[in-house]
């Protein structure tokens, strides 16, 4: 029998961390269609409260399966249902992975190889994920801890640098267009919190009090997004509006010593924590659809779970209008709130109906 | 123990003549070993040894003397008991039943006896074979610590291992391994710090070892890695009692295989690789310093030859301008491609560190001199190579030079990490030490994580990990408390 490989919490926030730093601030739609970027800071309030709503949810249904992840406890409702709902998060983290690589390859496209071909890259990339997905939870938790110190302190040492930028007139005016954008914004970027659905399914595969770890990792992300939006508005004001790669425009305009700009070191640790979540999501896709097929051994799947990584970033990688179109549509939105809430909370209602009925 | 135990074992008849031809029979006619036929009164016995293995001295002395000088009129009764009692009194000798046994105690060097009318042969550990003296280590060197390696003997081995750790907790099973070799073997521990686990599933996968010969310890040291494609090995390699012993100290197991003095640690974890006796001897602020030395020599030897390439063919705007101007203007001026360039230059590098291991060390000087000439000098003066790509050889092969035990993993990750950035820039790179970092979190020897204890991060296990705690602070005599081996 395959063994069951387990992290710490804080191996499983780091992981989380690294992913939704690199979703949130690799590619962010300009505020034009949003907001500008001194009411961005406001927007993070309402953020940690709706994920909060929605993490309680999670915690919730974690917290009535027991130890078990949404699968098993789908599969102990009927084996059908088991395996739809394992094929249908498998397919939900595959087109998650797929934007993620998408996105990320806007980036690299955009600030390392504005003409080259990337198909390559992506390739290599997906290679490499698939590589990690296969080493299983445990190397890219205890990756991604490592990964999460040296981001952590790269972000700080940016924000030190570009500090004499800073002007606080850049934050000012806040409100000026209401409330309701920014929490249509803060919506969007709730969303967007795939990490939060990873919950559900690696449950199982956590050691250590996955509540609190997922209360304080959505609480210090919070924290985190806020300083960072702070300083992102602070130093390049209206500049920052248009932005699309917000965190790496700062890294562009910072200076150390005889380095003029520090955005190729940036790019690099992005390349990296990209890479970790790539490897995290197709590993859950993989975990996911071989919990509905027990007997299917996990290079095969993890290979079908890769190739549809790729076909999801064909069709999700035409253009940055294309790729902003997808990534901003109402369907995201849909797919998260099923996935996060709708799904889990539905199965936990049947589970409980059932052991009514039998008690 | 000897697990190469053969199914159909000859027994001693008691028959003097055909005991000692089962015996000879058994070397098949070598000239090396020695039969002779000796009177023990009136009763005829052979001895048995194998020319240079056994003490010449401790054989006239010991048993030629007694039998035909001292006791000449001793009749056949229980001739094995008093061959026991009056040879050699005190020593270890053991009585052996078959012919196989005889011959392989005669292979380790002991005498084997046979008397007529016995059907058991007495066997003395007499060994006495030519053998290197203890010296300095030559992979491990250092400042203040002890300036003694492990020799070629494994019992030479245990003795330096005893004296460094004065205990009888300390452990050492003997096991014989090799169907044709059949080598000595050691197993150490220290029995009051080693998890029983542990120490079976070690022995377990010694005793799967199913090999004709064990020719040094690289042979056993694939039975005991994870089995997995990996460019690093999670068995240590020392030839340092002092390291071997501070290991075993920390509850982990060594294996001393006969034939080398390079000894197994297992399980081996990465960060060992950054640690060296000088570390324990010297300030710990000093400790500290040099661990991260090593790191970096670590990186820069494996990423840095990639890196340059990397940046001078896509990301030139990286380094500043002065800088650069003066790295274009070298590498414009040579014909080749700066990746081809690169990877050239490393592999007659390697070519000139092979030949300076394999030359006689007489003429190794000669090797370093053309080596530093021809490629150094002619090439950058020739306009073959580019100065600025020689410097960047040059520290890496200095790099490398610190990181001994690192040397192989390094060599080949260079040239993958010389393609991979020629090819895919810095994107290619750091998603080379991408997968670099998932290899070595994706294994856990024996149940303890490889990068442990920085991740999962082991709080206790701090006290010597990049920092190391001053000894007066150490109140608990283990010095890694944290890390349960």
């Amino acid at each position: 029998m395959e063994r069951l490989g387990k992290i710490s919490a804080f191996q499983m926030f780091s992981v989380l961390l690294l992913s939704r730093i690199i979703a949130l601030f690799t590619f962010m739609l300009p505020s034009a269609s949003y907001l500008p970027s001194g009411d961005r800071i406001i927007t993070t309030i309402p953020v940690i409260f709706i994920e909060l709503i929605f993490t309680a949810i999670v915690i919730f249904c974690l917290k009535y399966c027991g130890s078990k992840s949404i699968i098993s406890a789908a599969s102990d409702i009927s084996d059908i249902f088991g395996k739809l709902v394992s094929v249908a998060y498998a397919l939900c983290f595959i087109w998650f992975a797929g934007i993620a690589v998408s996105r990320f390859e806007l980036f690299i496209s955009t600030v390392m190889f504005p003409n080259s071909e990337l198909y390559l890259m992506t390739i290599i990339l997906l290679s490499a994920s698939f590589y990690a997905s296969l080493k299983g939870i445990e190397a890219i938790g205890r990756a991604s801890s490592i990964l999460s110190v040296l981001l952590g302190a790269s972000i700080l040492f940016i924000l030190i640098t570009v500090s004499d930028e800073f002007e606080f007139t850049n934050l000012k005016p806040l409100l000026t267009q209401g409330i309701t954008p920014i929490l249509r914004f803060a919506f969007y970027i709730s969303t967007r919190a795939v990490e939060l659905i990873t919950i559900l399914i690696t449950a199982p595969l956590v050691k250590g009090n996955i509540k609190r770890m997922t209360t304080s990792w959505v609480i210090f992300f919070g924290i985190l997004t806020t300083l960072i939006l702070i300083i992102l508005a602070g130093v390049t004001g209206e500049y920052g509006d248009d932005q699309i790669f917000p965190l790496y425009t700062l890294t562009v305009i910072a200076k150390f010593g005889i380095f003029e700009r520090l955005d190729d070191i940036m790019s690099g640790l992005w390349v990296l924590c990209g890479f970790i979540q790539v490897s995290f999501l197709i590993f859950l896709s993989c975990f996911s659809l071989r919990q509905s097929m027990k007997k299917a051994k996990k290079l095969p799947v993890c290979l079908v779970c890769t190739l549809g990584v790729f076909g999801v970033y064909l069709f999700s990688s035409q253009t940055v209008t294309s790729f902003s179109e997808i990534v901003a549509s109402f369907m995201q939105d849909i797919l998260f709130v099923v996935s996060a809430a709708a799904l889990p909370l539905l199965i936990t209602a049947i589970n409980f109906i059932r052991k009514k009925k039998s008690a | 123990m000897n697990k190469n135990t053969s199914e159909e074992k000859q027994y001693f008849t008691g028959d003097i003549k055909t005991d000692s031809n089962a015996v000879k029979n058994a070397f098949g006619g070598s000239f090396d070993l020695i039969a002779r036929e000796i009177l023990f009164g009136k009763t005829p016995i052979y001895i048995f040894i194998i020319d240079g293995m056994c003490d010449e001295i401790k054989i006239i002395e010991g048993v030629i003397k007694p039998l035909t000088e001292i006791y000449p009129e001793t009749n056949s009764k229980n001739l094995n008991e008093k061959i026991q009692k009056r040879l050699f009194k005190g020593t270890s000798v053991k009585l052996l039943r078959t012919v196989e046994d005889a011959a392989l105690d005669i292979i380790m060097g002991n005498l084997v006896l046979i008397a007529d009318g016995e059907t058991e042969a007495v066997s003395f550990p007499l060994q006495g074979f030519p053998k290197k003296s203890v010296s300095e280590p030559q992979t491990e060197q250092n400042e203040r610590g002890a300036q003694e390696a492990f020799t070629d003997n494994f019992k030479d081995n245990t003795t330096l291992l005893r004296r460094k750790l004065r205990t009888p907790n300390l452990t050492i099973r003997h096991i014989t391994l090799g169907k044709t070799s059949n080598t000595p073997t050691l197993i150490c521990y220290l029995s009051d710090r080693v998890s029983r686990e542990l120490l079976d599933k070690i022995t377990k996968r010694i005793d799967k070892i199913d090999l004709d010969a064990i020719l040094g310890s690289g042979y056993i040291q694939p039975f005991l890695d994870n089995r997995r494609p990996s460019f690093f090995t999670d068995t240590g390699i020392t030839e340092r009692p002092d390291t071997f012993a501070s290991m075993l100290l920390e509850g982990r197991v060594g294996i001393i295989v006969d034939g080398t003095p390079f000894a197994l640690i297992v399980p081996y974890l990465f960060i060992d690789y950054f640690h060296a006796v000088d570390d324990y001897l010297s300030s710990p602020y000093y400790a500290l310093f040099m661990r991260i030395l090593r790191i970096v020599c670590f990186i820069i030897a494996s990423t840095l030859p990639g890196t340059f390439v990397a940046i001078c063919l896509f990301h030139p705007e990286i380094m500043p301008a002065d800088i650069m101007y003066g790295i274009s203007a070298a590498t414009s001026r040579t014909p080749f491609p700066i990746m081809i360039e690169a990877l050239t230059i490393h592999f007659i590098y390697e070519i000139v560190r092979e030949a300076g291991l394999r030359m006689p060390r007489s003429v190794g000087h000669a090797v370093s001199i053309v080596g530093a000439l021809v490629i150094g000098d002619a090439a950058v003066t020739a306009g073959l190579i580019a100065a600025p790509m020689l410097i960047i050889v040059a520290l890496t092969a200095i790099s490398s030079s610190v990181i001994v035990k690192l040397h192989e993993p390094v060599a080949i990750m260079r040239f993958g990490f010389i393609l991979i950035g020629g090819f895919t820039g810095l994107y290619g790179i750091m998603l080379g030490i991408g997968l670099m970092l998932i290899d070595i979190c994706s294994v856990s020897p024996y149940g303890i994580p490889f990068s442990a204890p920085v991740s999962p991060f082991v709080l206790k296990a701090q006290s010597d990990v990049f920092f190391r705690r001053n000894w007066t602070k150490i109140k608990n005599k283990k010095l890694i408390q944290g890390m349960k081996f």
